[in-house]
């Protein structure tokens, strides 16, 4: 198949039918898993505001700020354990949207700050697993954010 | 295919611009250029019709009498159709006008020598042309998304796979990358291109929760092409 060029998209007459089925399909809804409604969340324009206010408000910021604690390290392993815990029993207890997706993004920061700074796999998930959700959420976070987490999926655990 | 396409309680984007009486109408007015004027354009090339001018310049025409009566885009709302399919019905009914027009100035019959067209499907042929143009638009909004997002190596790294059908471990080893980062880099874009998608989709009168529906009745049709 020939190279095509990203930025330079077909005319219509030059896109042929196979092509725009085969991307037709992607439009399919799938399986819909809880961190496709986060990734959606912090894509939106208020994203970077959105996630500020999460973890200030959320588990994460049980301990203090969240920027001292889990993006600093400066949280014991125990604390991000505690953490991780809370996130998941709010993730099952919460009533609103908000408050879930809330709960799943302290979840997976507490599990990424385990990871960057204790070596530490804390959740139930492989590392090719969490290290895959970790670079979705890299992707749709505002930096310092990003990179903590992109960091967070190449370190290496026990 | 004609099914309901509209609980009276929703709202749509086109509600929302109908409802703008500053803008709304130009926006409805670009978009139904944007998606339908390729699919219009197949279907009357397809037609008995097109000793009546070019292709462009009918439709062009069709746009401009049908979109500014005030009316046109109610009575589509009334009428339970998607819009393609709306807009198919009008454009036929703008056509008999041309031919009726074209008998009275000159007081002659249309030509019996336009070769016939063994058109035995004409709207499965616009139901391809718009799968050709929505995915073309959605790729297009995506593409802008991404760049505003600073995702452009994301779009990148989807086109090369899911439009160029190169594998991740190729796409990864050229921006020296895992294949699993360039996996995931690409849902992202994909995630994009998605949501243009199923929103041009419900644009065009399929209801949120039967957009699924919507493109599993066209992949049929892209079968039969």
């Amino acid at each position: 198949m020939p190279d095509r060029d990203a930025d330079n998209l077909p005319s219509l007459a030059e896109m042929a039918l196979h092509d725009a089925t085969r991307l037709l399909r992607l439009g399919l809804s799938e399986h819909h898993r809880p961190i496709d409604e986060l990734l959606d969340r912090l894509l939106q324009k208020d994203g970077g505001k959105w996630l500020e206010v999460a973890l200030k408000g959320g588990p994460t910021g049980s301990f203090g700020s969240p920027i001292a604690f889990v993006f600093e390290g400066k949280a014991t392993l125990d604390q991000l354990i505690a953490i991780k815990q809370t996130s998941k029993s709010l993730l099952h207890a919460e009533p609103n949207l908000n408050g879930r997706l809330t709960a799943l993004a302290s979840y997976f920061f507490a599990v990424a700050a385990a990871l960057l700074h204790h070596h530490t796999n804390i959740s139930s998930r492989t590392r090719d697993e969490l290290d895959s959700v970790l670079l979705e959420l890299a992707a749709v976070c505002p930096p310092p954010w990003a990179a903590f987490l992109d960091k967070s999926s190449s370190t290496p655990s026990e | 295919m004609e099914r309901d396409a509209f609980p009276t309680t929703m709202h749509t984007w086109i509600d929302q611009q109908l409802a703008d009486p500053d803008r709304g109408r130009a926006n409805i007015n670009r978009h139904v250029m944007e998606v339908y004027a390729w699919p219009l354009t197949i279907y009357f090339r397809g037609t008995r019709d097109r000793w009546l001018g070019e292709p462009e310049e009918i439709v062009q025409g069709f746009f401009a009498d049908r979109l500014d009566r005030p009316d046109f885009l109610t009575g589509w709302r009334a009428s339970g159709l998607l819009l393609r399919r709306w807009l198919m019905n009008a454009f036929c009914f703008y056509l008999a006008e041309l031919r009726r027009k074209h008998r009275r100035d000159s007081h002659a019959d249309e030509p019996d020598d336009v070769p016939a067209v063994d058109l035995t499907d004409p709207e499965g042929e616009m139901d391809r042309a718009f799968v050709v143009t929505i995915v073309r638009q959605a790729m297009n909004a995506a593409l802008e998304s991404c760049a505003d997002a600073g995702l452009a190596e994301h779009w990148r790294i989807f086109v090369l796979h899911h439009y160029s059908g190169k594998s991740y471990q190729t796409i990864a080893a050229n921006l020296s990358i895992t294949p699993a980062r360039a996996a995931v880099m690409s849902r992202t874009a994909g995630r994009k291109f998605k949501g243009a998608l199923r929103e041009l989709l419900n644009r065009d009168g399929a209801t949120l929760d039967g957009i699924d529906d919507e493109i599993q009745s066209l992949l049929e049709v892209t079968c039969h092409a």
